[in-house]
């Protein structure tokens, strides 16, 4: 893909290159903050001022939090959580998001509306009463009663992106296959999704991660350990009267790296999503 | 932590699932048998699956996990039972038990401050210990103890820790700024604030003096309460109205603040620390002075051990006003809840618990004060450098007012303070409108 | 599948009859559509009407009898200073947090949308904020900004750009900036991935055309990139507005809403107001209130938006 315009294709290089490079460092300075104290001893995290450079770096943190926590099972139980997450939550918002996208039908606008409101409560204050409801449906103490509030959560946002996607692509595509005598299911899955991966892509990122970082539904509708997901094990380590900081942010860090290795897994698809984005013109 | 085996766990997802399904019909009485009563056989299933306990606990921070593990595994072992353990962060507990005592799923053995019994005795949510707490058993606790778990005539709870507060002192610090660090004077809060003038103004030390609390967070409260108990004024009368604004509250709070604003020998920024921040900040050798617990000292010494922390400290009580010396006091209990099926298990539990070789332990390896006579009259904690001044402390000890709104006092008077600290009010001006929302409070 | 206008113009004359004709028709959009309503119903369809009910009560936490107030609640808060000081508050912190993660949002994906080498190196690194409990990313960032040990005074100091330590978060004034900026590193990631989804589906012969006619960068950017980007960008910021509003963990961890009030939004007061004192009923009512501006605001922002000639 190339971005044509005037300026010369070294200068053009070195302004991304600068600009990327610039961000990055924003991004990364808090993370390195972050790292680099999982690398320090507890003192040295409160010292003054601040050493950049660990003094004295140190990768007992991370010995302590692989033996004497969960955090593999913390992992793996975040991956469930996030997985089921994601196919409740798209199963559910692709035909939606498809309805609202190819038809104009009374109480459309509603709909929407309505689905937005979901949104419009603080999750702390809806918490209440959505625990009387999993306690009537006898989930609590289930990991659906953590994945069915996440995907309620993420929903508003994926009926809506999805909705925006699917408007774009031209009807002229599934006309053809409609003459043909393909079924609505197969004009989605054969022709609106692959048009739509990095929208999908994006969709699936944002269920994801939206899973994986939530501690409240975790904390209220779990009790047994064996059951908690990465912040929920992190913050198991929050003392009363003390707190070993260091072994949070190490197991913080430990939970990030099977993200980032699925993340470059899946970047692939959104470059093969870009190729069938430009092929659909 | 112990869940052995799949099925075991298994077993206590389905629990109230399993009663449902053996009564009369499906969701009727699973939803109904939330609010149910002491059914106590409603928890062993058919196949002879063992029994559950549930046992909620707040804040097991990194030194007392092994603690709880350990012998949690040793009940289910010695009982034949399962342990189901949760421990929630402090930031989170209340509204965590709100919620399961609301939705039918409390659990079943809680431990939490003492001071929390009155509201859930407002929801009956407790039940009374008095069963319990009666004889030998009641006997092993010192009577000024045990009334922190009384309420309304009755036991609702069991006290399990204690903690209350000293001053501690960087003689490091000391010694550089020229102060005695063996022998400092540091009798009064004046006499604390010459010593913290004195290292503000020494060329050798360029560490803060003074850690003060003054984020928006309810420590913030506990720290300012010695000061203001101290001065003379008091938080609520014998009738429970609030008194918050007398003129010994506003030396007390004018005192506090000027600390920052007027003599500026604390940390910068006071508004954003909170009490853990300038414990660690002390714990870490970055601080002067500190009012703590126990545990700070504790914390050093296992830093020190750990070559992390090369510092000496000193610890001393904390400094007396014009009316005297206090220091806060605070009772942790171990309480039931009503909701129980299993309460001949929560009183084993607590039983075992109470075995008096796991209460030193526990107090050791947490740094809070031993509850009962047996184990604070131990060797280790009235000869130990660490946990003696602690000791002495306990004849200044004073506790916080028993209110069901004490949440929302607390959290008033923290904004009295931060208005103070911020040099928006007066002291004076900041206590008479906490003192018109208090008793408007009060009133309800 | 037929448009409701083609329908009505041949359908029967009774209105029953033409209901019923009309869901004949439309029978299948209305089953796509179902269970996603039926599923949100069940589980925070309760919740919020509950919400709704508890607000016209008095329900302390501490008891478990609640009496009936009718609206007093509503009036506590429309009378008291704290509303509006709210108000102004939560505004602020949610035109600065979202203002910036849009803009910061959109530089990455520009940036990001080419060929470039090392891409799915930065793509990567760029989710990292993403990916770490909220929570514990405004623990650290506390910890940046701390006046004593952080690295942000460290630094400043380091460059002369300051003589003494400033606490950002101990500061009436400045707290909320403080907040907001890790508000706005946790969020820009999402923003970036979506704008970036939407810039893929630019067709690439729109900027050709365009640089056969000799465009400036700029103007690609105005009359390509923009329009194309607009029903992403509308979506992107009313959802982000939405979410800003609502959000909890990071003001709650980084300073409490202090000091003396000042970085607390609505939803912060909600938390304080009903489990922090134990004020339900009081705290639904405030709940009621952030969910009618919010409301409005979607409205609004809608009319504003199809008025453009889109169609929703």
């Amino acid at each position: 893909m190339t971005m044509a315009g005037h300026e010369p294709s070294t200068l053009r290089r070195v302004r991304i290159y600068g600009v990327l490079i610039g961000l990055l460092g924003l991004v990364m300075l808090p993370f390195y903050t972050m790292f680099a104290s999982t690398l320090k001893p507890q003192s040295e995290i409160f010292s003054s001022p601040a050493t950049l450079i660990p003094a004295d770096p140190t990768i007992g943190a991370y010995l302590s939090v692989w033996t004497q926590t969960d955090v593999l099972i913390w992992v793996g139980n975040s991956f469930l959580i996030s997985l089921g997450t994601v196919a409740i939550a798209l199963v559910l918002a692709i035909p939606a998001a498809y309805a609202c996208a190819r038809n104009d039908f009374v109480g459309k606008r509603a709909f929407l509306l309505a689905v937005l409101v979901v949104q419009m409560f603080a999750p702390v204050v809806l918490i209440v009463g959505m625990f009387d409801v999993f306690v009537a449906l006898n989930l609590y103490n289930s990991y659906l009663a953590v994945i069915i509030p996440a995907a309620a959560f993420t929903l508003p946002f994926n009926v809506w992106m999805l909705y925006g996607y699917f408007k774009t692509i031209p009807i002229e595509l599934e006309e053809s296959a409609r003459i043909d005598g393909a079924s609505m299911l197969q004009i989605l899955t054969k022709i609106i999704l692959p048009l739509t991966k990095p929208a999908l892509v994006a969709s699936v990122t944002y269920t994801f991660l939206y899973a994986w970082n939530r501690l409240l539904f975790v904390l209220t509708f779990l009790t047994e350990e064996s059951k908690y997901n990465v912040p929920r094990g992190v913050f198991s380590m929050v003392g009363a009267l003390q707190t070993d900081w260091r072994m949070m942010l190490t197991a913080s860090v430990i939970g990030i790296i099977p993200l980032l290795i699925l993340f470059a897994v899946l970047e692939e698809y959104i470059v093969s999503g870009m190729t069938a984005g430009a092929v659909k013109d | 932590m112990p869940h052995d085996t799949d099925e075991s766990s298994e077993n206590s997802i389905d629990r109230r699932q399993l009663l449902g399904a053996l009564g009369a019909g499906g969701l009727v009485t699973i939803a109904g048998c939330g609010g149910g009563g002491n059914n106590s056989d409603g928890t062993t299933s058919g196949d002879g699956d063992k029994e559950t306990v549930q046992f909620l606990t707040m804040g097991v921070g990194d030194n007392i996990k092994s603690f709880f593990e350990e012998n949690n595994t040793a009940f289910e072992e010695e009982y034949g039972v399962n342990l189901e353990f949760t421990s929630v962060t402090w930031g989170n507990a209340q509204s965590t038990v709100n919620n399961r005592v609301e939705g039918g799923k409390a659990p079943d053995v809680a431990r939490w401050p003492a001071r929390w019994i009155p509201q859930m005795v407002g929801k009956d949510a407790l039940e009374p210990l008095d069963d319990l707490m009666q004889g030998d058993f009641l006997d092993r606790f010192p009577s000024g103890i045990s009334d922190g778990v009384r309420y309304q005539d009755h036991y609702y709870g069991v006290p399990w820790a204690a903690s209350n507060k000293c001053l501690y002192y960087n003689k490091d610090v000391f010694e550089k700024a020229g102060l005695d660090p063996e022998n400092p004077s540091l009798d009064s809060w004046e006499d604390m604030l010459a010593a913290a003038k004195q290292i503000k103004t020494s060329d050798n030390v360029s560490t803060p003096a003074l850690g003060l609390a003054g984020a928006d967070a309810i420590e913030t409260a506990s720290q300012y309460y010695h000061y203001h108990w101290s001065y003379g004024a008091d938080l609520v009368d014998d009738d429970n109205n609030p008194v918050v604004n007398t003129s010994e509250a506003a030396d007390a709070l004018d005192f506090y603040a000027g600390l920052s604003t007027e003599y500026g020998v604390t940390q910068s920024s006071p508004l954003s620390s909170t009490r853990q921040d300038i414990r660690q900040l002390f714990e870490a050798g970055e601080i002067g002075m500190v009012i703590g617990h126990v545990y700070t000292g504790l914390n050093i010494e296992s830093a020190k051990e750990k070559d992390e922390a090369d510092f000496n400290y000193g610890i001393v009580q904390v400094p007396k006003g014009p009316a005297g010396r206090y220091s806060l006091f605070t009772i942790d209990s171990v309480t039931v809840f009503s909701q129980t099926e299993v309460k001949d298990l929560a009183y084993d539990l607590i039983k075992f618990y109470f075995d008096e070789e796991r209460r030193f332990q526990y107090s050791k390896q947490k740094g809070f004060l031993p509850v009962t006579k047996a184990v604070s009259e131990r060797d280790y904690f009235t000869e130990s450098g660490n946990w003696a001044p602690f000791v002495e402390a306990s004849q200044y000890a004073r506790a916080r007012p028993k209110l069901k709104q004490f949440g929302q006092f607390n959290n008033r008077m923290v904004q009295a303070i931060q208005e103070t600290l911020a040099g928006q009010k007066s002291a004076q001006a900041a206590l008479d409108s906490a003192q018109a929302d208090l008793e408007e409070l009060m009133s309800e | 599948m037929g448009l409701t206008e083609d329908y009505s113009e041949r359908g029967p004359d009774t209105r029953s009859g033409q209901a019923i004709a009309y869901l004949q028709e439309n029978y299948r959009t209305y089953a796509l559509i179902a269970p996603v309503a039926l599923f949100l119903l069940a589980v925070v369809g309760y919740p919020i009407l509950q919400t709704f009910r508890l607000s016209l009560y008095e329900a302390p936490a501490s008891s478990s009898i609640k009496t009936f107030v009718g609206l007093q609640n509503y009036a506590q808060i429309f009378t008291s200073d704290i509303f509006y000081q709210l108000l102004w508050q939560t505004g602020r912190w949610i035109v600065v947090a979202v203002a910036l993660k849009t803009i910061l949002g959109l530089l990455i994906a520009l940036h990001l949308k080419g060929n470039i080498k090392g891409r799915k190196f930065f793509r990567t690194a760029f989710l990292i904020p993403w990916g770490i409990p909220y929570a514990i990313s405004a623990v650290v960032f506390r910890w940046i900004e701390h006046p004593q040990y952080g690295y942000l005074n460290s630094i400043l100091l380091k460059l002369g750009l300051i003589h003494e330590r400033i606490g950002i978060l101990g500061s009436p004034d400045i707290a909320w900036l403080g907040v907001v900026v890790a508000d706005v590193w946790i969020g820009m990631p999402f923003m970036a991935i979506i704008f970036l989804a939407g810039l893929q589906s630019i067709p690439e012969q729109l900027y050709e055309a365009a640089a056969v006619d000799g465009a400036e960068k700029w103007s690609q950017f105005r009359y390509i990139t923009l329009p194309q980007l607009k029903d992403v960008l509308f979506i992107a910021t009313l959802l982000s507005t939405i979410w800003t509003f609502v959000s909890f963990d990071v003001i709650w961890t980084m300073t409490g809403g202090g000091p003396v009030n000042t970085t607390a939004t609505l939803v912060i007061w909600i938390y304080k107001t009903a489990f922090d004192q134990g004020n339900l009923g009081l705290g639904a009512a405030y709940s009621v209130i952030g969910f009618f501006i919010l409301a409005v605001f979607a409205i609004i922002y809608l009319r504003v938006y199809t008025s453009g000639g889109e169609e929703l």
